[in-house]
């Protein structure tokens, strides 16, 4: 019986039920057969009661009283014609007593029908006797023997035919209590089997339900564990006795079972992927980490270029103005021949001051240019790393891709599931959830990638011009230095020839504008240097921010996937992060 | 692409070009990322070429022509919707999957009742405020594009 499929169970229970009420039909046909046949019986009795009105009783009577007008009659032409017509009503009697079938009747009913007919031959002698004295006109002796002899006998032919009729009554009282017991007998009948067939359908019912919930009542406490908890094993061999079984019911488990592995194989797969992006966001953590101490070390740097550039620009304002000193000095030389030695002496003191302060200036210089290349070097180094984040970032995009994929697929099976799958769909929705995010944060990430390789794009150019300002500077120097070189010698010629003074004052002068002229250059080239020195600096100082957003970023990353790991949002999903 | 009786319990929304779509998920048999399609003489128009889903050789249809988009090449980033059309699978190319919902969240407003007489629409949707559009999948893709698809994957 368990192996057979439920439409088969049920179709059995029909055909029982339909067996049972046939068999009840085919009972009530019979009885309504045999009832109609007792039916018959009283109509023929009803029949035979017409008849005997009609043929027996009413001719009696009309006998009687035309007799008794033919006794009463006044003259003898009424008389005749009343026992003719007596005589016609006495045939149709006897042809009635004759002609009444006698065949069906019972012995007892035959006896009555026999004594009625033998009153009725007794009364016809004596009518016959009063009829004849009366027609031949003894009307005294004939009316003597009507109203006593006569009347007698025919009192007791009546009689008779009562007695015959009430034995006709009695039968077909008979047959009216036959058919009223049989009438309680079915209906008595009827209702106990009604009772039997309802306890035997009932009972084979209760049977076939029990076979189909049985296993459906395993299936659902298995799919109940199941849904607590998806690793519990155990709950699997609870469902055993009920794979092995045939039919729809059988299918059901097997399909159930089937989900069940499918669940648990992208359940693992999700883990697996998960355990991947852990290890990405690590690697990231650490790069941003490096990226943030190169930034610090490159504002650093920056900074004590400023200071050096500041201090190269104090050295040319102070040269400068020695210059312009030296300038009006030697005009005044040009005017005051006369105390042109003393002036000589001084103006050779401080074109060697000059000579020390280019000398000052072309060191600072060369340092600023030596750290320009050093942050160079450093920027370049950052660069690389934000290329290799940004390739991480792919691999990062290309996984929450897939989990986004994983996670449809899972919500499109769990579909499939309907009932079974309601607890898969919230899962499968906060893995998409989760894929969602970070494919955010990559994309987060990703610009902010972008920002740093733009800013240090920036400082790159900046730095190059600072290299080519410094480099300029330095020739500049060079040029300088070599001025005052040539002033020193010059004014040792005019130390010497101091009588000469006032032809050599021009040429003089010619070259104080000539220094002048190129530490206003070296000026203007310190300025250019300060200001792309500022902006390296503030290209450093962004750096620095972004680098702390990064890590902001990171840190904040990892407290939401510690934050995510440590409340549990339903069991499945506890499950697979224990893993 | 809802069915007729109405009982999708599960819709699949999916992008197009900016614009939102619905799928009934238990005609769908899974979401793949979009791979190398082979091109195959004798396709219909619309039929881009064939994929092999787990060991099917699977037809891959191009929804913009259908609903006369500009028309684009595949891109990686691309997905693709196999789904049960008329007793085989088909491909269909998407931009993407936005999203999973039960169809009792989204109301749901018959084409009949709008417009009657539009063959291959189904009807509507709302997802979260939005009207998304149903397209009838057996009246979309016709029966007998379907034949001479089935000619040519067979040759």
């Amino acid at each position: 019986m368990k192996n057979w499929s439920i439409s088969f169970k049920l179709l059995c229970l029909v055909a029982i039920a339909i067996a049972a009420f046939v068999c009840m039909g085919l009972y009530g046909i019979l009885n309504t057969r045999s009832i109609f046949g007792w039916v018959s019986e009283v109509n023929s009795t009803a029949k035979d009661f017409q008849r005997s009105a009609k043929e027996i009783s009413d001719p009696l009577h009309r006998v009687r009283e035309l007799v008794l007008s033919i006794v009463l009659a006044p003259d003898r032409a009424l008389r005749e014609k009343l026992n003719e017509a007596q005589a016609e009503s006495s045939r149709q009697l006897d042809a009635g007593f004759k002609g009444w079938p006698v065949g069906p009747m019972g012995a007892a009913e035959r006896a009555a029908f026999d004594k009625l007919r033998a009153a009725w031959e007794d009364y016809k002698k004596l009518k016959d006797y009063t009829v004849d004295r009366a027609t031949k006109g003894y009307r005294e002796e004939a009316f003597i023997n009507a109203i006593d002899t006569e009347a007698r006998q025919f009192d007791s032919t009546i009689g008779e035919l009562d007695g015959w009729q009430k034995l006709k009554i009695d039968a077909a009282q008979a047959v009216y209590r036959e058919a009223d017991s049989r009438f309680r007998l079915v209906v008595q009948t009827s209702v106990i089997v009604t009772l039997l067939i309802v306890l035997l359908v009932g009972g084979v019912a209760f049977v076939i339900v029990r076979s189909i919930t049985g296993p459906i009542q395993i299936l659902t406490t298995t799919a109940t564990r199941i849904a607590d908890r998806v690793d519990d094993t155990q709950a699997e061999k609870t469902l055993e006795p009920v794979l092995d079984t045939g039919g729809e019911v059988g299918q059901l488990a097997r399909g159930f079972w089937r989900m069940v592995s499918t669940l648990r194989t992208t359940i693992q797969n999700e883990t697996q992927s998960r355990a991947r992006m852990d290890e990405i966001l690590t690697s990231t953590r650490a790069a941003v980490g490096q990226l943030g101490s190169t930034g610090a070390q490159l504002l650093a740097s920056t900074k004590e270029q400023a200071t050096g550039a500041e201090k190269q620009a104090e050295a040319v304002a102070r040269v400068a103005t020695t210059v312009e000193q030296v300038t009006a000095t030697a005009r005044e030389a040009a005017k005051r021949a006369t105390e042109v030695g003393k002036t000589v002496q001084r103006t050779l003191k401080i074109g060697n001051a000059g000579r020390k302060a280019t000398a000052d200036s072309f060191t600072a210089l060369n340092g600023v240019r030596k750290r320009v290349e050093e942050t160079s070097k450093n920027m370049m180094a950052l660069i690389e790393q934000a290329k290799a984040i940004s390739g991480i970032i792919g691999t990062v995009d290309d996984i929450a891709q897939q989990s986004h994929v994983l996670a449809v697929n899972a919500a499109i099976e769990a579909a499939k599931a309907k009932e079974g799958g309601r607890e898969f769909t919230i899962i499968a929705r906060e893995i998409r959830a989760m894929a969602e995010q970070s494919r955010k944060g990559t994309a987060q990430v990703r610009q902010i990638l972008d920002q740093i390789l733009k800013a240090s794009g920036a400082a790159i150019a900046s730095m190059e011009q600072v290299t080519t300002g410094v480099s300029g500077a330095i020739l500049e120097g060079d040029q300088s230095s070599q001025a005052i070189n040539e002033l020193a010698v010059a004014l040792g010629e005019v130390a010497e020839t101091s009588a000469q003074t006032s032809v050599s004052a021009d040429q003089e002068a010619l070259s104080m504008t000539q220094i002048s002229d190129a530490m206003r250059n070296i000026d203007l080239v310190a300025k250019h240097a300060l200001l792309a020195i500022q902006g390296t600096a503030q290209a450093a100082r962004q750096l620095d921010d972004l680098g702390a957003q990064l890590r902001h970023l990171s840190a904040e990353h990892g407290a939401r996937q510690a934050s995510s790991a440590g409340d549990p949002p339903a069991p499945l999903l506890s499950a697979a992060k224990a893993h | 692409m809802i069915t007729n009786d109405n009982t999708a319990s599960t819709l699949i929304l999916f992008e197009l070009d900016g614009f939102l779509f619905a799928l009934d998920a238990l005609k769908v048999r899974r979401l793949v990322r979009a791979g190398e399609i082979t091109p195959l003489p004798g396709l219909p128009a619309g039929v881009l070429g064939v994929v092999s889903v787990a060991g099917e050789v699977v037809p891959v249809f191009d929804l913009r022509e259908r609903l006369r988009m500009p028309p684009r090449a595949v891109r990686s980033s691309d997905h693709f919707i196999i789904v049960r059309c008329d007793a085989r699978l088909v491909a269909l190319v998407v931009d993407n999957v936005t999203d999973v919902v039960p169809a009792a969240e989204a109301g749901f407003i018959s084409a009949a009742e709008v417009l009657p007489g539009l063959a291959s629409v189904e009807g509507w949707v709302k997802v979260n405020g939005e009207l998304i559009m149903i397209y009838d999948l057996e009246k979309f893709l016709s029966m007998d594009e379907l034949l001479s698809l089935e000619k040519a994957v067979r040759a």
